[in-house]
């Protein structure tokens, strides 16, 4: 898997901060008079490693910023979940009044299962690697993971309604 | 001397120049301008920022004194126009004395008028 090019930066500005001279107390003491430029080159070094640092916390709010879920991911998660449900109990009741979905209304009818299925379980499941509540692979690429269980669990309903219900 | 003039004399700081003074605006006489706050206020390349408070401080409107980085990070209360004068120990934020040789020393700027 190919670095993640913000935390080679990360990485590059924390090592370049490392690697920048350091002014001590007592160096600054010893040679402060004997060195006529060393206020202007501490001043100078002070300036740089203070945008460093702020490249660095810029960096380090953008990787905090795209590890953090978006608001509306578990409510449409369970919106969709809920439609889902309600469309089938609608379903049932219909077909406790004699009812009953047409060979042709099949089709769609399982579409309906498998999209919001796979949509519902992918918002959540996505909001669940995000907040880290999915160990291994969620804590590292919470969006593959939420995208392929989505992709998988539409896969698996379609087949399984394909063989047993139309 | 006011700042229009150093940029007549300086016109390859007149950009640096012209966000330092609108920071200076921002502060009162006496007040301290740390590093930090330049690099967030002024993005430009450290050596034409530091060229440009040189000649700030040349011109009589900066004068740079040096406070020291406490063992928590923030920077001490007290500051001085030359490190030799910085005591062996100074108080922390919490009144601990600690010992300032091996800690860092920060340049920070004060407006003088």
């Amino acid at each position: 898997m190919p670095d993640d090019p913000l935390e080679a930066r990360v990485r590059e500005l924390e090592h370049r901060l490392n690697e920048m001279p350091h002014f001590s107390v007592s160096e600054a003491k010893q040679r402060f008079g004997m060195e006529a430029d060393l206020g202007q080159r501490i001043r100078e070094l002070e300036i740089e490693k203070a945008q460093l640092r702020l490249d660095l916390e810029k960096a380090q709010f953008r990787i905090q910023k795209m590890a953090q879920a978006p608001k509306w991911l578990q409510p449409a998660g369970m919106i969709i979940g809920l439609l889902t449900l309600l469309f089938f109990m609608a379903i049932v009741g219909a077909s406790l009044f004699g009812k009953v979905i047409p060979e042709t209304g099949k089709f769609p009818v399982l579409i309906v299962l498998a999209l919001g299925t796979a949509l519902s379980a992918s918002f959540l499941t996505g909001h669940a690697s995000v907040t880290g509540q999915i160990p291994f692979f969620g804590d590292k690429y919470p969006l593959a993971v939420s995208a392929g269980g989505g992709f998988a669990i539409l896969i698996l309903i379609l087949l399984i309604g394909w063989k047993i219900y139309l | 001397m006011n700042i229009r003039a150093l940029e007549k004399q300086h016109p390859e700081s007149r950009t640096v120049l012209r966000k330092l003074e609108s920071l200076l605006q921002k502060h009162r006489p006496g007040s301290v301008i740390t590093p930090k706050e330049l690099a967030r206020n002024i993005p430009v390349d450290a050596k034409a920022l530091s060229d440009a408070l040189t000649l700030l401080i040349e011109a009589g409107v900066l004068r740079q004194v040096y406070k020291v980085t406490t063992p928590s990070g923030v920077l001490t209360e007290e500051d001085y126009d030359d490190p030799r004068d910085i005591p062996d120990t100074l108080p922390d934020v919490w009144a601990n004395p600690f010992d300032t040789a091996e800690s860092d020393i920060v340049p920070v700027f004060k407006r003088v008028a």
